[in-house]
């Protein structure tokens, strides 16, 4: 899980991707027979093959803050990249992409607003040169949840698993893969956090025979959590719909039967709300026939995400399965 | 009339449009030269192949449902929404779970005797209800499965004065409109060719019809929906009367002069009509098909449509026909884009 | 011509008026000139140095405003928002409706006859439109159901250097746009004057498929609120500020160098600018930065107070420095190789 700590350390949120894809470029390119970045920074990774496309895809980059206003004692106003989760900044240390750290406030500090607008709150930086200063923060810096991975047992915890443990599975996974016929592009998209945006515009150029996305999903086994039926540890689960996408029975089916050949039990996910970039590939051009892999994932958008490792090796096989076996 | 009912009865929802889809292919392929099924299930006939001129007619084949959710240890099921459930019809409506078997259930609710004084009044929330199959929980896991479709039991009913009550006329309407303008137009000699499209999973999010759309390529398109009638629930600003005919709607997702070509056939040609104002979105799949590509010209035609999303959908037999027969005028007339 | 094109029809859906004055004078000075099937217009100009990158610039023609829905036996006329409106600011205002531009006010109940100050404002349903007539088929007469209807508000110049109009958002950017082209640059341009943008940003969805650009400028009006009761950081951008730039705005976060360039050249050229504060609003670069494989995209506006009403207010100063700042950059540009 070296990689995956390395992945989730660094401060890339949506239209910043920059360090993951280097670091990805960095694990691949022994295993690529193409590597290309495309207009908007998305990461296109190939293994060639004569048989039919198939995209693989998970999103590069975090949710995240923007700083808009510093005023003249160096508090820092700031927008949010994605839907953050407000609640979880409060008192949360964040880190931006010149290594400095603050801490972010809610004013009034008693404040129990629900709503979304970031409007209120500012962060509080750890620097001396805060005032009067040239190096420290401007408009448009970019910050995240401050680098937290821990692990233990099974469990893993960290800032940005969604979605950099998708990131992590298909990367391991065209590792794993020996051989195959089909023709099989890794897609590293970005700004999905924004709205799918990535995910558009490569899809576009690729116009695959099939996709298949890797990425987290709320799961709510805890004591204030949902119906949702997903449980962390208990499989990978098939997506069968979700806030963008009904998903395609074929890919269904496909990896429910990968799954079981390889004795993996996987769960199934029925999300009401909330959107992937599978929404935005299936829908591109002359339509894609898509469905997902998700990783069940506790606290998503806040600065310790939680799930599984075995779920996240699970997810490994079976794509890896799928990609071996050939597609017809 | 029966062959709406028919169309109705099929059970579809937005992304298990498959079974429907072969159907109306073979309705389709009935007077078309050609007819095929696209990767997302969108169902595609074709009438006077190789014109230089194409002109698309689009409804949604999809129909509203839910979803199976999970499964509790005592063999309930809860369930999610696809597409636009307004849950006050939920409690007490019969459904159909479509897993191996396809199984009966009730929409349960909490029995008035035991409700607190206030609870009576407010509408139940989804997540409040449950389907009840008659089964324990390890013989309904035997027998259906998280994310199983799930749709809404409905009798066909003949009301007064050739109205009809079922569920999804909305929108099995625009497909047998489909079918009938099918029939109609293969027995005349026109300049176009014409493109039946029948759309999978409008209800979501107007999905089928975007790579519909970017696949056909038309010059223009004809899309059939479903407006508000006016009811004691929805009064004569919010919607149109049943009898009215045929709703054309105007507004920036429309294409103006196309509009008023249809506007002057119904005219012409002594068709009831009312016009429908489209401040925005239209709420329909015209808002994907204008923006696909360069750009395809929109008409929306519409018959009025009481409780829309109910299991009661109510709606007069002459407004179809209204709408069958404006499109085949303006069609035979040799409506240019 | 900023005048012309402000007090100028051009509802979202009916921007005919303004595609006119804009096509009468863009055909004298470009080498082709096109309207799509949404009413984009397209203007081009080849480069003067055969380079085969493109620029394409955009500014929207349609303003937010109103169609009618019914008319009642009254003969008032009953109507929808086109485009965002807050209700608050319509009460007590004059609009013109239709192709036969009939006048008409939307009232209000006289404080004479209210039960007490404040309460809640009443909603566009339930809003009218008195245009005099005696019924409704007086009013049938005049008007009919669909008629799309505009603010009646006329152009100003006042204070310092200030102008007030309805659609300034974005007679600005297609006012700019015309001023740009009437220069001839080393690289392909085009001039692009878009429809629909209030209602979704539809006509550059179509327009950015067609003319496949390789970087895009989005010119536009932008939030200033720069008043009493906004917290400095709410500003979004300051009048007087000089043209702003966007970074990250709801419908699309800006190519860093392309913003990095414009704002270098403002600099280099002694040119005010400011960046956008807030990260609220979106614009037509949301359609086209996502076109087909994707278009590097930056978005310049020019502050607007009141923006979205018909009184809104904008500072010259500021809209010479959107110019400016553009004009350089195109003459700078000179043949940049924009793909990675």
């Amino acid at each position: 899980m070296e990689l995956l700590k390395k992945l989730t350390n660094v401060i890339a949120p949506s239209g910043n991707e920059k360090p993951v894809r280097d670091i990805i470029i960095d694990e691949v390119k022994q295993y690529a027979d193409a590597i290309t970045v495309d207009t908007l920074g998305n990461l296109i990774v190939r293994k060639k093959g004569n048989g039919k496309k198939i995209m693989l895809s998970s999103h590069m980059d975090e949710v995240g803050i923007i700083a808009t206003v510093i005023d003249d004692k160096g508090f820092i106003r700031f927008s949010n990249i994605g839907a953050v989760n407000k609640k979880a900044l409060q008192y949360s240390k964040v880190k931006f992409a010149n290594d400095i750290v603050g801490i972010v406030v809610d004013e009034p500090i008693e404040s129990t607003d629900k709503s979304t607008n970031f409007n209120k709150m500012y962060v509080d930086t750890i620097c001396d040169c805060k005032v009067n200063s040239l190096n420290t923060i401007s408009i448009g810096d970019i910050a995240t949840f401050a680098p937290n991975f821990d692990i233990s047992g099974d469990l893993i915890s960290s800032k940005a698993l969604d979605n950099r443990a998708g990131c992590y599975v298909l990367i391991e996974t065209l590792k794993a893969i020996s051989k195959t016929e089909n023709d099989l592009y890794f897609v590293f998209t970005v700004q999905e956090e924004l709205g799918l945006r990535g995910a558009k515009t490569s899809t576009f150029t690729l116009q695959p025979d099939y996709a298949i996305v890797v990425d987290t999903t709320p799961c709510d086994d805890v004591p204030s959590g949902g119906k949702s039926s997903l449980k962390l540890g208990n499989g990978p689960a098939i997506k069968i719909k979700d806030g963008s996408i009904m998903c395609h029975p074929f890919i269904k089916n496909l990896l429910l039967n990968k799954a079981e050949s390889l004795k993996i039990k996987p769960q199934y996910e029925v999300l009401d709300k909330g959107n992937t970039d599978a929404g935005a590939i299936h829908t591109t051009g002359v339509g894609v026939i898509t469905g997902a892999i998700s990783i069940p994932l506790r606290y998503n958008h806040t600065a310790c995400e939680m799930a599984s490792k075995t779920d996240i090796e699970n997810s490994i096989k079976i794509l890896t399965k799928v990609c071996e076996d050939l597609l017809v | 009339m029966n062959k709406l009912f028919e169309l109705c009865k099929k059970e579809g929802i937005s992304g298990f449009e498959f079974e429907i889809g072969k159907y109306v292919r073979s309705l389709f392929a009935e007077h078309c030269d050609e007819t095929e099924i696209d990767a997302l299930g969108n169902v595609i006939g074709i009438l006077n192949k190789g014109k230089n001129h194409k002109i698309m007619l689009e409804a949604h084949l999809d129909e509203i449902g839910l979803m199976v959710k999970n499964i509790d240890d005592n063999g309930f099921i809860s369930f999610v929404e696809i597409g636009g459930v307004d849950a006050a019809i939920l409690p007490s409506l019969e459904v159909y779970i479509h897993g191996k078997e396809r199984i009966f259930g009730v929409i349960g609710a909490k029995p008035p005797h035991l409700q607190e004084k206030d609870e009576s009044e407010k509408i139940y929330k989804i997540d409040n209800l449950f389907i009840d199959t008659g089964y324990n929980a390890d013989e309904i896991k035997a027998l259906i499965n998280i994310g199983d479709a799930i749709t809404f039991s409905a009798k066909s009913t003949q009301l007064m004065g050739g109205k009809i009550a079922t569920k999804s006329i909305d929108n099995r309407m625009g497909v047998y409109v489909l079918v009938e303008c099918l029939k109609r137009l293969k027995n005349q000699t026109i300049n176009s060719e014409v493109v039946a499209l029948a759309s999978v999973q409008e209800e979501v999010g107007c999905r089928g019809a975007k790579v519909g759309a970017y696949k056909i390529e038309p010059d223009c398109a004809i899309v059939i929906d479903v407006t508000h009638g006016v009811s004691p629930y929805t009064t004569s600003n919010e919607g149109f009367e049943l009898g009215s005919g045929v709703a054309i709607a105007v507004g920036p997702n429309l294409h103006p002069d196309l509009t008023q070509k249809m506007i002057d056939v119904a005219e012409n040609n002594n068709i009831p009509y009312t016009i429908e104002v489209c401040a925005g979105h239209s709420g329909t799949d015209a808002w994907q098909i204008q923006i696909s590509k360069k750009g395809i010209n929109c008409i929306l035609v519409s018959t009025p449509l009481r409780y829309m999303h109910t299991s009661v959908e109510t709606v007069q037999m002459s407004d179809i026909d209204a709408v069958i027969n404006t499109i085949c005028t303006f069609i035979e007339g040799g409506g240019v884009c | 011509m900023l005048e012309k094109l402000t007090n100028a029809f051009g509802v979202s859906g009916a921007e005919n008026d303004v595609r006119e004055i804009i096509k009468n004078e863009m055909s004298k000075i470009c080498d082709t000139v096109e309207t799509d099937s949404m009413g984009n217009l397209i203007c081009f100009k080849k480069g003067s140095r055969g380079y085969h990158n493109s620029i394409m610039l955009t500014s929207h023609m349609d303003e937010v405003g109103f169609i009618v829905n019914g008319i009642t036996k009254e003969g008032y006329l009953r109507f929808k928002t086109v485009g965002g409106i807050d209700a608050r600011v319509i009460i007590s205002k004059r609009v013109i409706v239709g192709r036969n531009r009939i006048s008409g006010v939307i009232g209000a109940k006289p404080t004479h006859l209210q039960d007490g100050k404040g309460g809640n404002a009443t909603k566009v349903k339930d809003l009218l439109i008195d245009i005099g007539a005696n019924d409704e088929n007086d009013a049938k007469t005049k008007v009919k159901i669909g008629d799309y209807i505009c603010f009646d508000s006329e152009y100003m110049e006042f204070g310092n250097n200030l102008i007030k109009a309805k659609a300034l958002d974005d007679r600005i950017g297609c006012n700019i746009l015309m001023q740009l082209a009437k220069e001839r640059y080393a690289n392909d341009v085009y001039y692009v004057f878009t429809v629909q943008e209030e209602v979704g940003c539809r006509g550059a969805t179509i327009v950015a498929y067609s003319v496949k650009p390789d970087i895009a400028i989005v010119v536009e009006g932008t939030t200033c609120s720069d008043v009493p009761l906004t917290d400095d950081h709410s500003f979004s951008t300051k009048l007087r500020g000089g043209a702003a730039l966007s970074i990250l705005d709801s419908g699309s976060y800006s190519d860093k160098d392309l913003v990095q360039t414009l704002y270098n050249t403002a600099k280099n050229n002694n040119i005010n600018v400011q960046y956008k504060q807030t990260t609220l609003g979106g614009n037509d670069a949301s359609s086209i930065h996502l076109s087909r494989e994707g278009i590097r995209t930056a978005v310049i506006s020019v502050p607007c107070r009141y923006i979205h009403s018909p009184s809104s207010v904008a500072c010259k100063d500021d809209i010479n420095s959107c110019y400016n700042i553009l004009n350089k950059f195109l003459k700078e540009a000179e043949g940049e190789v924009w793909n990675s």
